[in-house]
């Protein structure tokens, strides 16, 4: 069972649609919770990370979402440290979310993954 | 852009434009003189959204205030957060995107923000590691200028009701903890009625809402999406009081549906209606300036048809030897009963959506004989839209042609076209849309003129905005006769 309070590591792609019935199956346990949503922006260029944001919030009307933007460093979460955190990660960036696992885990946040299949 | 418009909301649609035919600096004074501010920078007069957030900051103990953007050097080294509110940051809302489609030039209000942002205050402040945080109901449009998010050194956005979720973020700025780079606040997470608190500072031209969300669904607002709730009479009488307090001689009563106030779901109810209407009376009195800031077209009809309660308010209470009228904004939309059916099938409600033209043109009628004068909007380019959905439109325009109204039109702009920089005029415009604009031109111009003659701008303190007013609505007309030739043939090609 998912904890609505557990902030989330997202890991942008195309398919936002995929991603967003992620997220909601995460916060689904209770909504009013608002949810934290570290968005990984070292792949790709910002502004297509930044489409990715835009259309999750277009489908978006019931969660308050926050946005935090993380680089290599990490430096929002070094300095929030949630003990958890999903990961949520497309099968295709598998490579991608094992290092920032790896990263958290030094950090000791506790990363549990949310793999989304064929994504 | 923090002004009061010479007490003429109207006027605020002139800063939606790009300054054409007259010098900024006129064109600023016409459409966005500068606020009454005391010798803080505290304007008498600031926008209503901000005056809440002030309020629940204050409520909560920190040390917060308005400040007109002039004044802001005075404040370098003792300011710690700014927080930012626009109608329309860059001028991607409507109609500022059209108008700035239509002429190539960036409007008015675009202009002014990105002045303010470049200002060397702005830069110091950033210097100093204040924090800036963006809010207002254009907070949306920082996602397509994310270049200057980074640029002016933004550090984070709130999209949504900001009074739940505003005193977490002053928090973290105030104690160097990351900050969010957007906030998207959810339906859930906007404040109750109890949770919304009483400005502590005038508003512009008086508003103060009645109502939050709305119930009639239409799929080209956000407003819908949020929970309605009716805010109490006490509350609003109080609000007044503020207003008056501060000197500000009127209110303007805003809703997205002003008679649905206490409704009985979209049927409005003369009872709550006219206890609002005597409170406020009561207390701006017979020289108060008063408006409504939005209604519905099905809502004025049927409070007139089944209680007569249009005439009734008009008349006993709102009309007066200096108040000769009110305004109101309200949207057309469409001719197109088909359009309408897909983007608002809510709008007509209690009525069918099938007599959709009827109830405009029903509702106008009832405006025009009750001294209500309205500013209409229609909406352009939706989806899916035909040619014969644009001929509909064309000939509900034309049986408005007898009631005193302003139409405007507003392109559906999708971001993607925006961002581009293709403007929808060049790329999506057919014959019928030249032909619904200018009618809807020729429709405005008309009734402007019998305006500015019969009601606007009379006091002698108006007197050089009214001429300027009617400098310039002389010169557009002169200006757009000489093509209009062009335009027809164009048409009937």
């Amino acid at each position: 069972m998912f904890d609505a309070s557990v902030p989330v590591l997202l890991i942008p792609v195309s398919d936002v649609q995929r991603l967003y019935n992620e997220l909601l199956k995460i916060s689904v346990r209770e909504r009013k919770k608002r949810l934290t949503i570290y968005v990984w922006m070292d792949s790709w260029s910002v502004e297509e990370n930044i489409e990715k944001i835009k259309s999750i919030i277009s489908l978006n009307h019931l969660l308050t979402m926050s946005f935090y933007v993380i680089r290599q460093d990490l430096e929002a979460l070094k300095s929030h440290r949630p003990s958890h955190i999903y990961v949520v990660i497309p099968e295709t960036r598998m490579e991608v979310a094992q290092g920032l696992i790896g990263q958290l885990s030094e950090l000791g946040i506790q990363a549990e993954e949310v793999v989304i299949p064929e994504l | 852009m923090m002004s009061n418009h010479h007490g003429k909301e109207f006027l605020g649609f002139v800063a939606t434009a790009p300054p054409i035919f007259l010098p900024e600096r006129l064109w600023e004074f016409i459409a966005s003189p500068k606020p009454k501010v005391d010798s803080m920078g505290r304007p008498r007069e600031a926008p209503y959204g901000m005056r809440k957030i002030e309020a629940i900051l204050q409520e909560k103990g920190f040390n917060a205030a308005i400040i007109d953007p002039d004044y802001l050097g005075k404040y370098l080294d003792s300011m710690k957060v700014i927080l930012l509110s626009h109608h329309d940051y860059f001028g991607y809302g409507p109609p500022s995107s059209e108008w700035w489609s239509l002429t190539g030039k960036e409007p008015l209000n675009r202009r002014s923000f990105i002045r303010l942002m470049n200002k060397p205050e702005i830069r110091k402040a950033k210097e100093k590691g204040v924090k800036i945080i963006a809010g207002g109901p254009a907070a949306w449009q920082w996602l397509y200028e994310v270049k200057k998010l980074v640029e002016w050194g933004v550090d984070t956005v709130v999209d949504g009701e900001g009074e739940k979720v505003v005193i977490d973020l002053i928090e973290r700025a105030l104690n160097n903890d990351p900050l969010p780079k957007y906030v998207y606040v959810g339906a859930e997470d906007v404040p109750s009625v109890d949770e919304i608190p009483i400005i502590r500072g005038g508003s512009v031209n008086g508003l103060v809402e009645i109502m939050r969300g709305c119930p009639r669904g239409c799929r080209f607002c956000s407003v819908t999406l949020r929970p309605l709730r009716f805010i109490p009479i006490d509350k609003i009488v109080k609000e007044i009081q503020v207003n008056l307090s501060a000197g500000v001689k009127g209110t303007i009563l805003h809703s997205e549906d002003v008679l649905l106030y206490h409704a009985d779901g979209v049927k409005p109810r003369p009872e709550p209606i006219l206890k609002l209407h005597e409170e406020v009376v009561g207390l701006i009195g017979d020289k108060g300036s008063f408006a409504w800031s939005h209604a519905s077209l099905s809502a004025l009809k049927y409070a007139e048809e089944n209680y007569k309660l249009i005439s009734r308010l008009m008349h006993e209470y709102l009309l007066t030897e200096s108040r000769r009228f009110i305004g109101v904004e309200v949207g057309i939309e469409t001719g197109s009963v088909r359009i309408a059916k897909k983007i608002m099938q809510g709008k007509s409600l209690p009525y069918p959506i099938e007599s959709w033209p009827d109830i405009v043109e029903d509702a106008f009628r009832i405006m025009h004989e009750n001294f209500i004068i309205p500013a209409a909007t229609v909406i352009l380019g939706v989806p899916e839209e035909t040619g014969d959905d644009v001929v509909k439109t064309i000939e509900l325009i034309e049986r408005l042609k007898d009631y005193r109204s302003l139409i405007v039109p507003m392109f559906f702009v999708p971001m993607g076209s925006l961002k581009k920089g293709e403007w929808f005029i060049k790329e999506y415009l057919k014959r019928e849309h030249v032909d619904a604009l200018l009618k809807m031109y020729n429709h405005s111009i008309y009734w402007a003129e019998d305006i500015m003659r019969r009601f606007y701008l009379k006091s002698p303190a108006n007197f050089p905005v009214r001429i300027l007013l009617k400098f310039f609505i002389r010169y557009a007309k002169r200006q757009v006769n000489k093509h209009v030739g062009k335009i027809e043939e164009y048409i009937r090609q």
